[in-house]
């Protein structure tokens, strides 16, 4: 069982690859919109790596900025509604918004205000900042009870509350927010490329190698975008376990 | 009132009672559930002497917790005063002279029992004595358990570490909710004999809230009987038994004629035993 769970993921992954080269040169075959795995490969080495990495880096600096803004405004609002709990309607009714607003409609509006890379860094940041909000509010409110009241009762206030209690209460579900967020910003990010008026980024080069039908290379583009989502998501993954060791793994020595 | 119940002079230490350790007047504590109003206490009466160790006996549900809750300041009364020690819940708070600790021992899983017990001298803004630390530790035998995290513990070790922390600032008032209710006998007669020792080392004026009749005797001065809906102080009664008490005085006629005197003013025909101190 424990090896299945190991390697798990590479066999998903080898079933998949194994598939859709099947469905490419079977069902699929008409029409060239599915190249097989290896075309994909064979468009990559032909490309080069200098074709692909200016448009990487462009959306992968967007989806950064945008994640790094998004979710430090999340981090800032979440302190706000806990230190001062009337500002939570206000607060929660922006993020509800922010997050029910069609990101095609807010995405034309994003170009016509901001101009350069910063569309797609707003979008990228629009992305994240609600789920990360809401995350960060459940975790500071999953704060044991009792461990709050005996702060109040040793002369502590809310902040204190905060800085002792809550925050690292609020660790494991922050970090779950911030592992969805990762994708999401560099969904953001291609989203705000399609809308925008950029030279380069994933997004774009997407669309113009579609509307060239170079299917070997708007695959390549889009397997490289889930890809680097992918690596997003497990770096704070990563980063989630090392830093809430207690979270998980505590049965050890009991006595 | 306050001579019946200085009666402790058996004590190691000498209770103070002429300056005031806890004061409830006309205390009461109405909850809304819903539209309904729950009347929780109503006219709670207690003084106590400084340094004594006083007990809440009473059912569950009869409002024990929520007088000890508004002596911590954590709940306001409806009508009436709270005082430890002569001063407002919220100003004994600000100047760190409560200690507390809950049934349910709330350390922080992160942290590990140094830590954990150092947490009341962060939050007071007191400089970290790594000295009283670890005789704290010492004194309720968590020798070698320093560095552990809450989840490596039991719960008699959970709670060892909660009776360490409530000690840590040193408080004039120590306010006490069952810290033993979830634990098994056993332990828990054993960990009461340690809270008794522990108690007789320092002046402390002490509230221990309890359901337990032979804990309420094993380690008070005074035990203040409570009646459920609405709560009530119905008795208090001095327990004039020598200290250090121990597991053998369990078994004598004096302690159980304690207990059979408290049962029956729990359980009894209203609550004018014939030591009311009405």
């Amino acid at each position: 069982m424990r090896l299945l769970s190991r390697w798990g993921g590479v066999v998903g992954t080898v079933g998949l690859i194994a598939l859709w080269w099947l469905l490419a040169v079977t069902v699929l075959k008409k029409g060239d919109g599915v190249p097989t795995p290896w075309a994909v490969v064979q468009q990559v080495r032909h490309d080069g790596w200098q074709f692909y990495s200016p448009h990487l880096r462009q959306t992968g600096m967007e989806a950064v900025y945008g994640y790094l803004i998004g979710n430090g405004l999340a981090l800032v609002c979440a302190f706000v509604v806990i230190l001062i709990p009337v500002t939570e309607s206000l607060i929660m009714q922006l993020a509800v918004a922010s997050y029910c607003m069609p990101i095609m409609a807010i995405g034309p509006i994003l170009t016509l205000v901001f101009s350069g890379d910063r569309p797609m860094i707003a979008m990228a940041a629009l992305s994240v900042f609600f789920t990360t909000l809401v995350g960060m509010l459940f975790g500071l409110r999953s704060a044991d009870r009792t461990s709050l009241e005996l702060v109040r009762v040793y002369g502590g206030g809310r902040w204190t509350q905060l800085a002792k209690v809550r925050l690292v209460a609020a660790l494991p579900s922050t970090l779950a927010a911030l592992k969805i967020a990762a994708p999401a910003a560099l969904l953001g990010a291609i989203l705000g490329e399609y809308l925008g008026n950029l030279s380069t980024g994933l997004g774009v080069a997407m669309t113009i190698s579609q509307q060239q039908f170079e299917a070997a290379r708007t695959w390549a583009l889009a397997l490289m975008a889930g890809l680097l989502a992918t690596g997003a998501y497990g770096l704070t993954a990563l980063i989630a376990r090392v830093a809430t060791p207690w979270a998980d793994t505590n049965e050890g020595l009991r006595t | 009132m306050a001579e019946v119940m200085t009666s402790a002079d058996t004590t190691v230490k000498p209770p103070h009672a002429a300056t005031a350790g806890f004061t409830l007047q006309g205390l009461r504590k109405e909850f809304r559930l819903g539209r309904r109003r729950v009347l929780a206490l109503d006219d709670v009466e207690l003084t106590s002497g400084e340094g004594q160790f006083v007990s809440l006996l009473g059912p569950s549900g009869c409002g024990k917790s929520t007088v000890l809750r508004i002596l911590a300041g954590l709940e306001t009364p409806t009508a009436g005063t709270a005082l430890v020690h002569g001063d407002a819940p919220l100003t004994a708070r600000r100047k760190h002279e409560l200690g507390i600790a809950f049934q349910d021992a709330a350390l922080l899983p992160w942290r590990s029992v140094t830590a954990n017990i150092r947490l009341p001298l962060e939050i007071a803004g007191v400089p970290t004595n790594t000295g009283i630390v670890n005789e704290l530790i010492k004194l309720v035998g968590l020798e070698g358990f320093e560095k552990a995290r809450p989840a490596q513990l039991s719960g008699g070790m959970r709670q060892r570490v909660a009776i360490a922390r409530s000690l840590v600032i040193d408080p004039k008032v120590l306010l006490l909710d069952e810290p033993f209710g979830a634990l098994d006998d056993m332990t828990r007669q054993r960990l009461n004999l340690e809270l008794q020792r522990i108690w007789m080392a320092r002046a402390t004026t002490t509230l221990l809230v309890t359901h337990a009749i032979y804990e309420a005797v094993l380690l008070s001065d005074v035990v203040a009987v409570m009646s459920p809906r609405p709560g009530r102080i119905t008795a208090t009664v001095p327990i004039e038994l020598p200290r250090p008490r121990t597991t053998q005085m369990m078994r004598t006629p004096e302690f159980h004629a304690y207990e059979d005197h408290l049962s029956e003013l729990l359980f009894g025909s209203s609550g004018e035993g014939p030591e009311a101190t009405e």
